[in-house]
């Protein structure tokens, strides 16, 4: 098939600017680890209360200045709610759902992940700024949605 | 065999021939992609910034 | 070149489509602009109506109804235009498709308006709606597949008809349009036939979440194709005829369909990017894919100026940018579907920003994607469409497209930009701050971070009541050219390729080899993750919290 000698110019510069894209999210990913949240741990959805660790939700020191911090998701509220942190921590968050499909943003971060029932998702998340930062739900789960929140404070040093 | 050579080139030179110039469009799609390039490390930034 | 209407019978075939078509664009435009306000705080809904059901019914009527209705009657008018009066049967199928396509609708419809399945046009599971939800929405793709059967035995009377000849390019586009609706379909069909109806009539208890997302967005990603494909013909075959230039490559547009068939379907994940039980390598996989699935459009891009350029040159402009002025700005059926090609860039921008694997986090369900696509389906597409319909309606009635409505579609196209300017472009930014989608007005018990987001959903309301006057304005221009602008003859205007173009290769036309590459392609995406899936994703019961 016969390209213009421009179009052939043009579809190289159009095709390597989507190589570098990917190249550059791609190396990002899996050598400096910044994987989307993709955890593959499953769990009965019905039997969130008693298993481990949303048998008990909360934040859990684990180190210094790093937390634990298990959430349980119900349409409509996250279990804990008015969660207190100090600054620079590094904070790994675990989800689940005891019901719907949920989402859990923190608003300005890139935490976003997604809740499905019998499965568990998680993410990595250093604070470095004080501040009230909103957790809401970000997937449609009923008529009380947009009630679906709480707060993580993240205190100054 | 030779006669569809020689048709053949006869083609290409009328196809040559009548051959307008594309830059015009070359700088149009490469706007574009420039808009697709900066607005694409707009927001990688903005991902960078919050990690 | 034969210009003479469509035999009626093919015409009021393409009506049918085309009326139900633009209703349901009139109820989906009435539920968005009330959202509108909702979302601004400017309104509380009267008793009875809720949010999400609006939503829900602005999801489905849109992007489900709107477009599959207009999009088949369009296909089949350009097939009857190109490749001769449509057979007994490719017309018996049409209308027993558009039948049953239009009982779904009306089911699905009324279980919607009876709070019965405010579960929204994606109906994610676990909740649970009425079976009669799922049912008619089956009816909707079924009638569909009917439909497609029409279109293929029409191809196939044609292609036996014309041996050793490549079919006329608007039909062959069509085709390609409904291959690739079917193979997506097949997705949707699995989950919806074997999982959603039993477990919502009661069969089953529980249902495999991550099955039914997964295979619902198998679907979910060529269906934005389907959307755009029909567009993509008006512009490859149909805006050259209207600007007086040629089309610019007919082979390049065919391989741009392949490649669209090809790479449509295997890339589903990139709506699941940030969903448990699907590993990073697998995402990355069909993140790669999706990229693949841009350069039909880059070529496209490419096309389209190129086709300007060389029409401008011909009538001769000079200098870089000469051809621009030689354009048809003051018609209608030129300038609504060049705005939408224009959109297309922010929309086509966000996409790609959307698809880069964890950038995804930054907007994904946020108000930054409903930006996006009410940049690429509630512009580029819906003003294609209506770009369309400003020629096929009063072709098809036997009446005429006068001066008077042309410059009122202009200014119709206008509002449509200006609204969804302000609005696209607040969801944008406001998306950006994390302001959630698919959420009814709330500010987060007064939250510092949710108030933030109070002037952009003010400025939503205003773009979104800007698009509603136009929605106005196209009705009251479509309903003019159906039943009361002047009798006449209205073009249907279909490109011609330039003398000297080189030939096109029949290989394009080789369906089986494209349609078994693209089975390739689905079955590398997918098989591995799925069977993890079935196997090990957990089941859940129903729940219905509305």
């Amino acid at each position: 098939m016969h390209l213009h000698r421009l179009e052939k110019v043009w579809l190289l510069i159009g095709i390597g600017t989507l190589v570098m894209f990917l190249t550059i999210v791609g190396i990002s990913a899996f050598a400096q680890g910044h994987h989307p949240p993709s955890d593959l741990t499953t769990l009965d959805p019905q039997k969130v209360d008693t298993t481990e660790p949303f048998n008990q939700p909360g934040l859990k020191k684990i180190g210094d200045n790093e937390y634990e911090l298990v959430i349980v998701s119900q349409a409509f509220a996250f279990m804990p709610n008015d969660i207190k942190i100090p600054e620079g921590a590094k904070v790994h968050i675990i989800v689940t759902s005891k019901d719907v499909v949920h989402g859990l943003e923190i608003v300005g971060t890139n935490v976003n992940m997604m809740v499905t029932p019998g499965h568990v998702n998680s993410l990595t998340h250093t604070f470095h700024k004080p501040g009230s930062y909103l957790i809401i739900c970000n997937e449609y789960c009923g008529t009380g949605h947009q009630m679906m929140s709480t707060k993580i404070e993240v205190t100054k040093a | 065999m030779a006669k569809e050579f020689i048709s053949d080139k006869k083609e290409q030179e009328i196809a040559q021939k009548k051959e307008y110039s594309l830059f015009g469009t070359f700088l149009s799609v490469l706007m574009l992609a420039l808009f697709l390039i900066l607005s694409w490390f707009g927001v990688y930034y903005l991902f960078i910034q919050r990690l | 070149m034969k210009n003479t209407a469509l035999h009626p019978n093919d015409g009021k075939l393409a009506l049918a489509h085309i009326a139900v078509g633009y209703i349901a664009l009139f109820l989906g435009a009435i539920a968005g602009l009330l959202q509108a306000f909702v979302r601004s705080g400017t309104l509380e809904l009267p008793a009875g109506i809720g949010y999400y059901q609006l939503l829900t019914a602005h999801g489905v009527l849109l992007a489900l109804v709107f477009t599959t209705f207009f999009i088949i009657g369009f296909l089949y008018a350009s097939m009857s235009r190109t490749t001769g009066d449509l057979t007994p049967f490719a017309k018996k199928a049409a209308w027993i498709g558009f039948w049953l396509m239009t009982i779904g609708t009306a089911i699905t419809t009324v279980m919607i308006l009876l709070n019965k399945a405010t579960v929204l046009y994606t109906f994610y599971a676990p909740l649970k709606a009425s079976p009669w939800f799922y049912i008619g929405l089956t009816l909707v793709v079924v009638g569909s597949w009917v439909s497609g059967a029409g279109m293929f035995s029409q191809y196939a009377v044609w292609k036996k008809k014309n041996e050793g000849k490549p079919s006329p390019l608007l039909s062959f586009m069509a085709v390609a349009t409904m291959i690739l609706w079917i193979i997506a379909t097949l997705g949707v069909a699995v989950t919806v036939l074997f999982q959603f109806i039993p477990w919502s009539f009661g069969l089953v208890d529980k249902i495999n979440v991550l099955l039914s997302r997964t295979l619902f967005w198998y679907f979910g990603h060529p269906l934005v194709y389907f959307w755009l494909l029909p567009a993509y013909m008006c512009w490859y075959v149909i805006i050259p005829k209207i600007i007086g230039g040629k089309i610019f490559s007919d082979s390049l547009a065919r391989l741009a369909f392949v490649l669209f068939v090809l790479f449509s379907i295997p890339v589903g994940f990139h709506h699941q990017i940030l969903e448990s039980g699907i590993t990073p390598f697998w995402k990355f996989l069909q993140i790669v894919l999706t990229f693949m699935v841009i350069v039909p459009s880059l070529m496209t891009a490419f096309a389209l100026f190129a086709t300007f350029e060389i029409s401008g040159r011909e009538k001769g402009a000079s200098g870089l940018f000469g051809w621009v002025k030689k354009l048809p700005w003051t018609d209608v059926r030129f300038f609504a579907p060049f705005m939408g090609m224009l959109v297309f860039i922010p929309g086509g921008a966000g996409g790609i920003i959307n698809a880069s694997n964890q950038m995804n986090q930054v907007v994904h369900n946020t108000l930054w994607v409903t930006g996006h696509f009410h940049l690429t389906v509630a512009t580029t597409v819906a003003l294609t469409f209506f770009g369309i319909s400003y020629w096929l309606v009063p072709h098809l009635t036997g009446r005429t497209l006068t001066p008077r409505l042309n410059k009122l579609g202009i200014i119709q196209t206008v509002f449509w930009c200006i609204g969804m300017f302000l609005m696209s472009g607040a969801m944008h930014t406001v998306g950006l701050f994390g302001a959630p989608r698919r959420t009814a007005y709330t500010t987060y018990g007064d939250h510092p971070q949710a108030l933030e987001w109070m002037s952009y959903q003010t400025i939503m309301a205003v773009g979104g009541a800007i698009l509603f006057v136009a929605i106005l304005m196209i009705l009251y221009i479509i309903i003019n050219l159906a039943v009361a602008a002047p009798k006449g003859t209205e073009e249907f205007p279909v490109g011609e390729v330039h003398e000297d173009a080189e030939k096109t290769p029949l290989l394009l036309e080789n369906w089986k080899i494209w349609i078994g590459l693209s089975v390739v392609l689905i079955v590398i995406a997918y098989t591995v993750p799925v069977i993890d899936i079935i196997e090990n994703a957990p089941s859940s019961p129903g729940f219905k919290f509305w």
